[in-house]
């Protein structure tokens, strides 16, 4: 495939998911940029076996965490975009990466989800963060984001096998009644999500997502970017580069929307903000509004 | 008009492989289980429903694991002293505890369900729990939640006064490993240990525990009391979790060996009493219980559940006496003389015998159950059940005795409105020795909003005659076969029943983690049975008491309050009154109008906390009761997942009386004790 790059930029699409997901993927994204600048969707394996075609202006999106750190690790030309990877995920390899690099995260500000948990959530026992080591946190900064909301943080790294992460949750929810997960795809693999939600589910306790799916296995909410914010925001990042030679900072989709699970919010009790008020107050389109 | 409609095809494509993709890059592997999370249950037990409190029209308790964790209680039972309305004492002996709702018996107490896992530990002969032979460790439970008011429709038969459902922890929850072991200078000790742990969708639990306990000191008479007990148990708990479907297998076995007071042997002739022999050595009574439990849920479709549940569960209790029998006794009881003026009343000639009080009771219980969420209004749980009771005793019934009883219930939670929740339902039961019962119940909620409530609620119950009221047949069966003349059943007893009505608050304030609910009542009940079951045949075969009833009118206020602090710190009051109409003096006895109690948990720091909690009971057996008990413990992180907890701490009496009989005493007013636990 990189055989018939031409002089122009090209924008590779770097994956390791499923063929017909990502060719999807990559025609949707397409749509966002003009027609001398198509995205080209390529597997890891084929992309690395032609890499010395790679320019200077090219442009490689991956897609998920691994692939960005592949990247970050082997290419020295270019630019790449990172989407699909969290923010904690993004910096824990961006700080060692050989090209520049940008993305867009998945998931949602720290002070976004703070914000609305203080409006929905009126327990201040400390607010329990699991991640793996795969993830870049700065306690600090992070605790004093929650203490303006009147939230602790607990902050507990852990091995990724089942039985680590499990005994993990165990310890953290001793002191804890609820769960703030971040993106962190390698802590949540194998069905390890499915197990922590087991588990809280047992405890009656609870977990704030980070993604909708997470809210559709039984988190209580998520604030997270609809497929069109982030193609909009990976699209925008694409053009700047390749109008001006800019490269934006990584950042998260303008627009995001929140996502409740009905059946948490009847048991708990939860009194929900009107779709206006969640707009207005804190910039979130409610999913059954957007 | 084609194009368009090729574009909308395409467009549903794309969109489909799109949503595709994120499910596969931005959720990973978390699609496959949509239905996962259809319910997270607050609480269940009043309607076997998961309801928000606020919903809920029953009045209700939920001692949770936080609470279980903190008051540093060794046995299930004791929790019930945190519910308004329950007493937990030993009447006989340590061995024979009775956690009791609304009084009217000391011991053997048989007018609460309790249900462990969904499982009745109610005993089949009986009728009564036996707590110390539970095998049941209180480390495993989860939290329980208590039914204050009858709740026949969701429980059925003897879910009378009060259901008491105990909900054990999931493996998941304990994986590793942990030990505890408790001592106090009054010579109770008790150590446990568990291991859990996982593969692949199987999560297990097995857990052991050894238990000493010394029971009272003295009797009324300053001798020696007889009464403690050493016990062990194990559990293994194991599940199997998908997202639709929840498999589980449990298993119990206990052991105990439980001392017994000497005693006497006295009959009445012609208005004077003869003592006609005596225990010659400390009687004891030897327990085995094993039970296996097997459940199957299956969500079979978004918005019904099936759920299938067996159990068997057995008993096996031996009581060895030996004794020295005076040859005039043994002539009458055991050798057939009739012609009482031949016996010489004086004479200290005496033979040593021995006999057992043996008592086999075993339980088979088969239950389908349908959950169904017909509307976001209304949700309708139904079920169908069979239960087979057998009890073995030559000592009670002369052989072996049983009972079937066969059950069909439906309960609704129907929202009305936005304020109204409608909580009705009934259950039909056919017990084949005691008839065919209805226990209905209508409930109604008017939620003042999504934390506050006020409910009212009208439920009848009924106690079936148990295989003892109806067939009794008691006799001494030496060991050597000889038998004596029998107590006997002659026409049974009636059911008991209660009807109740009830008025109540709940008010929980989310920001400060508080609850508090009040609970006004007015219960009726008719044909409580009075008649004393006391062994009268020494002569000939007699008749045991029956057929004496009261009817009684209880009317009481109880209040609970729930605090959990930001700082850690946790505080729970609860409070009953209850003034019960009858004119009998010994229900009254048996009934404390006034029972309180108060617990504290305060964080020191990160590794120190004090706790305490006191307890009160007036008019108990006619005498106040209350004890404070306090300890301070430290918690330190071993690394890892490990941590460890030591404290010591120190109970004290607070009255000067014995406890509910004269001779239940200990010689020292306060105990100290220490305890550890381990987690790795």
């Amino acid at each position: 495939m990189l055989l018939s790059v031409k002089v122009l930029a090209s924008v590779y699409v770097i994956h390791d998911a499923e063929e017909s997901s990502v060719r999807s993927l990559t025609f949707q994204l397409s749509a966002f940029l003009p027609s001398s600048l198509q995205a080209k969707p390529v597997r890891s394996s084929a992309f690395y076996q032609n890499i010395t075609a790679l320019k200077n202006d090219d442009i490689l999106v991956t897609i998920g965490r691994d692939s960005y750190s592949q990247i970050c690790s082997t290419v020295s030309k270019g630019i790449v975009i990172a989407a699909f990877i969290g923010q904690e995920e993004y910096l824990n390899i961006q700080k060692d990466c050989l090209i520049p690099s940008s993305g867009v995260f998945s998931g949602a500000p720290l002070d976004k989800r703070f914000a609305l948990l203080d409006a929905v959530w009126f327990d201040r026992k400390p607010l329990a963060v699991l991640y793996s080591d795969a993830l870049f946190i700065d306690q600090q900064k992070m605790g004093k984001e929650a203490a303006e909301y009147g939230f602790e943080l607990r902050f507990l790294k852990t091995d990724t096998d089942r039985l680590s992460v499990l005994k993990s949750v165990n310890f953290l929810l001793e002191e804890s009644e609820v769960i703030l997960s971040l993106v962190d795809t390698q802590l949540y693999q194998d069905g390890v999500a499915q197990d922590i939600l087991k588990l809280l589910f047992h405890k009656q306790r609870v977990m704030i997502g980070s993604s909708f799916a997470f809210v559709r296995a039984g988190s209580l909410f998520a604030i997270h970017s609809d497929s069109r914010s982030k193609l909009t925001a990976l699209a925008e990042r694409i053009l700047a580069w390749d109008d001006n030679k800019f490269l934006m900072g990584a950042d998260y989709p303008d627009t995001l929307r929140v996502t409740f699970n009905p059946y948490l919010i009847r048991s708990h009790g939860v009194v929900l903000p009107s779709a206006s008020y969640l707009k207005d107050k804190y910039g979130l389109c409610a999913d059954t509004q957007c | 008009m084609l194009k368009q409609k090729l574009w909308r095809q395409h467009f549903s494509l794309i969109l489909g492989l799109f949503v595709s993709v994120l499910a596969q890059a931005d959720m990973f592997s978390l699609d496959e289980y949509d239905t996962f999370s259809d319910s997270i249950p607050v609480v269940v037990t009043p309607s076997k429903i998961s309801q928000p409190r606020a919903d809920v029209s029953s009045s209700l308790s939920v001692l949770d694991g936080d609470f279980i964790r903190r008051i540093n209680m060794q046995y299930v039972e004791d929790l019930l002293q945190f519910v308004p309305g329950f007493t937990v004492a030993s009447y006989t002996s340590s061995s024979q505890k009775s956690a009791s709702y609304h009084g009217t018996e000391y011991s053997g107490y048989r007018r609460i369900q309790v249900l462990v896992n969904g499982r009745s530990v109610y005993s089949a002969g009986l009728a009564r729990v036996e707590w110390s032979m539970l095998p049941l460790n209180i480390e495993d439970v989860a939290r329980v939640e208590v039914n204050r008011g009858p709740n026949a429709a969701s429980y059925g038969l003897n879910s009378f006064f009060a259901v008491v459902n105990i909900i054990t922890r999931s493996p998941l929850e304990t994986l590793g490993n942990s030990i505890s072991a408790y001592a106090g200078t009054q010579g109770d000790y008790r150590l446990y240990g568990q291991h859990s742990g996982l593969n692949g969708n199987w999560s297990y639990r097995a857990s052991a525990s050894t238990n000493s306990v010394e029971g009272y000191d003295t009797d009324f008479y300053g001798d020696e009391r007889n009464d403690g007990h050493r016990s062990e148990m194990g559990n293994v708990f194991i599940q199997h979790e998908t997202s639709t479907s929840v498999f589980d297998v449990d298993i119990g076995a206990s052991y105990v060996n439980g001392n017994v007071d000497k005693v006497d042997y006295a009959f009445d002739l012609g208005g004077s009493e003869y003592l006609g022999g005596y225990d010659s050595a400390n009687p004891t009574n030897e327990v085995e219980r094993e039970h296996i439990k097997f459940g199957f849920a299956k969500q079979v479709a978004s918005n019904h559940e099936l759920k299938l549940q067996y159990y068997y569960d057995q008993s096996d209790a031996n009581e060895q006496h030996d004794v020295v029998l005076y040859d005039f006794f043994y002539d009458v009881i055991f050798g057939g003389v009739t012609d009482l003026s031949t016996l010489d009343l004086s004479s200290t000639d005496s033979v040593d015998k021995s006999f057992v009080v043996d008592l086999r009771e075993t339980r088979h219980d088969i239950e389908l159950q349908s959950t169904l969420t017909s509307s976001d209004k209304l949700r309708v749980i139904s079920a169908l059940g069979y239960r087979y009771d057998e009890v073995e005793s030559e000592h009670y019934f002369g052989g072996t005795v049983n009972d079937e009883i066969t059950r069909l219930s439906s309960n609704m939670e129907y929202r009305a409105s936005k304020n109204w929740v409608i909580n009705t339902g009934a259950m039909l039961e056919h017990s084949k020795m005691a008839g065919t019962f209805l226990s209905p119940k209508f409930g109604a909620t008017y939620k003042l909003s999504e934390h506050e409530s006020i409910r009212m609620n009208a439920s009848r119950a009924v106690r079936t005659p148990d295989l003892s009221d109806q067939y009794f047949n008691w006799r001494y069966v030496l060991t050597t076969g000889e038998s004596s003349s029998a107590t006997y059943a002659e026409e049974g007893e009636e059911e008991e029943i209660v009807t109740s009505y009830e008025i109540g608050y709940f008010h929980y304030w989310p920001s400060q983690d508080l609850s508090f609910d009040v609970r006004l009542y007015h219960d009726e009940v008719e044909g409580l049975v009075l008649s004393r079951k006391h062994f009268t045949g020494f002569l000939e075969d007699t008749p045991v008491e029956e057929g004496v009833t009261e009817d009684i009118d209880i009317n009481g206020i109880e209040v609970e309050l729930d605090w959990r602090f930001d700082s850690g710190a946790m505080t729970r009051f609860t409070y009953a009154y209850q003034d019960t109409h009858t004119e009998s003096k010994r229900l009254l006895e048996t009934t404390p109008p006034i029972l309180m109690s108060f617990f504290y948990s305060l964080p020191l720091n990160e590794k120190w906390s004090y706790q305490g909690y006191y307890w009160y009971g007036k008019e108990l057996a006619n005498k106040d009761y209350e004890f404070f008990n306090t300890w301070l413990s430290y918690q330190t992180s071993l690394g890892g997942y490990s941590k460890a907890t030591v404290g010591i701490g120190l109970e004290t009496r607070l009255d000067n009386n014995s406890l509910i009989s004269r001779h239940n005493n200990y010689d020292e007013d306060s105990y100290a004790y220490v305890f550890t636990n381990i987690t790795f």
